[in-house]
C-alpha cells in the first residue's frame, strides 16, 4: 500500500506535477534527519544534508526504477550525502578508540538502566550511541531503530554482508562499554564494585 | 556456542534499549524550503535559453549571407537587379500573360540599400548572440 502510494505520488512528479513532491518529503523526513543526525551529530548539518538528498532524489527521480523501496533508495542517498559530509570533516568526527569488554556485564548494566526512569536512559542511550564511530552508529541505527534487514542495510551502505555483521557486532560491544562507562557510578553504589 | 550466546545478549540489550531513544526532528519549515528551492530551480529551467534555431538553419541563413556579400562585391554597378524570372513559363489561365511575364523586372535596389540591409541582418545577429549570453547570466 505504502510503495502504491509513493509510486502515485512519483508518477505525478514525473509527468510534471512538482508539488506533489512534497507528500513524499512530508512522508520520509524524520526518517532522512534522524539518519543524518545520528551520522554527523550536529543540528544544522544534518538539516543541510537532508534538505540535500531530498533535492538529489527529485532530480534524479526519473532514475528510480522501483526495484527497491523508495524509503530505501532515498536513506542511500542520505548515507552517501553523508560520507561526504563527514570526509570534508574528517578530523572533526575522528573519534577516539573505545576499548571493548567481555559481555558478563550486561546484566549488570541492563539492572542498573532498568532502576533509570524511562526519559532519562533514553536520554542516556542516546549520549552513548552519538559516541560511537560513525560507520558503526549508522548500521546499529538503521538496524536496530529503523529495522531495516541485513539487505537493505547492503543496499544502502553498499557494504557487504560480511561487513555489515562485523560493523554491527563491534558496534554493539562498543555500545555495551560506552553505556557501562557512562552509568558506572550507579554498578558501584548497586553492586559495591567497579 | 559461547560466542553465539554472546552475540544474542549484546542484540538483546540493543534492541531494547536502542528503540526506546526519541526520534530527531527537522526544523518546521523543513518541507517549505525543500519545494522553494525545487520550485525556483523549475522556473530558472523555464527561463534558460534553448536555442530557437537549429543547427542546419544557421548553416543556411550564414551560407545566404555570405553568397549575398560575394554577389555584392562581385557586382560593380551601383544598383542591384532582381535576377529575371520568366513566369510566362508558368501557365495560369486565370492571369494575363503581360503581367506575369514581367513582374518583377523594373524592381531593383541601390547598393546602398543593400548593403545597409546586409548589415542590418549582421548586427542583429551578433546582437542576438550577446543577448543570449547577457541573460544567461542574468538568470543564472
Amino acid at each position: 500500500m505504502t510503495i502504491k502510494n509513493d509510486q502515485t505520488y512519483i508518477d505525478k512528479v514525473l509527468k510534471g506535477d512538482s508539488n506533489a513532491y512534497a507528500f513524499l518529503v512530508e512522508k520520509y523526513k524524520v526518517m532522512v534527519y534522524s539518519l543524518a543526525y545520528k551520522m554527523l551529530v550536529n543540528r544544522e548539518e544534518a538539516e543541510e544534508v537532508s534538505q540535500d538528498t531530498f533535492i538529489k532524489a527529485f532530480k534524479n527521480l526519473s532514475k528510480f526504477e522501483g526495484k527497491s523501496k523508495f524509503s530505501t533508495w532515498l536513506y542511500k542517498i542520505a548515507y552517501r550525502s553523508c560520507l561526504d559530509t563527514i570526509k570534508k570533516n574528517s578530523a572533526k568526527y575522528n573519534i577516539t578508540d573505545i576499548n571493548e569488554i567481555t559481555t558478563n556485564q550486561i546484566e549488570e548494566t541492563e539492572t542498573v538502566l532498568d532502576g533509570i526512569e524511562r526519559k532519562e536512559r533514553a536520554e542516556i542511550m542516546n549520549q552513548c550511541l552519538l559516541k560511537l564511530p560513525e560507520d558503526e552508529r549508522s548500521v546499529l541505527w538503521l538496524f536496530y531503530f529503523k529495522e531495516l534487514s541485513l539487505k537493505e542495510i547492503i543496499e544502502v551502505t553498499s557494504l557487504s554482508e560480511a561487513n555489515v555483521k562485523v560493523k554491527l557486532h563491534r558496534a554493539r560491544k562498543h555500545l555495551l562499554t560506552i553505556v557501562q562507562k557512562n552509568v558506572e557510578p550507579e554498578i558501584i553504589n548497586h553492586y559495591g564494585r567497579k | 556456542m559461547g560466542e553465539n550466546k554472546h552475540i544474542e545478549e549484546l542484540d538483546a540489550f540493543a534492541k531494547k534499549y536502542l528503540k526506546e531513544i526519541p526520534t530527531e526532528r527537522p526544523s518546521v519549515d523543513f518541507t517549505a524550503n525543500i519545494m522553494n528551492t525545487i520550485l525556483a530551480d523549475e522556473k530558472r529551467v523555464v527561463f534558460q535559453n534553448k536555442s530557437k534555431l537549429s543547427n542546419s538553419i544557421w548553416f543556411v541563413l550564414g551560407g545566404f549571407i555570405i553568397a549575398s556579400i560575394y554577389i555584392l562585391f562581385k557586382g560593380k554597378s551601383s544598383e542591384i537587379k532582381i535576377p529575371s524570372f520568366d513566369f510566362g513559363s508558368i501557365t495560369l489561365p486565370d492571369l494575363p500573360d503581360y503581367q506575369m511575364r514581367h513582374l518583377l523586372d523594373n524592381i531593383t535596389f541601390s547598393s546602398t540599400t543593400v548593403y545597409a540591409f546586409l548589415i542590418f541582418i549582421i548586427l542583429f545577429l551578433v546582437q542576438g548572440y550577446f543577448m543570449k549570453e547577457y541573460l544567461t547570466k542574468r538568470v543564472s
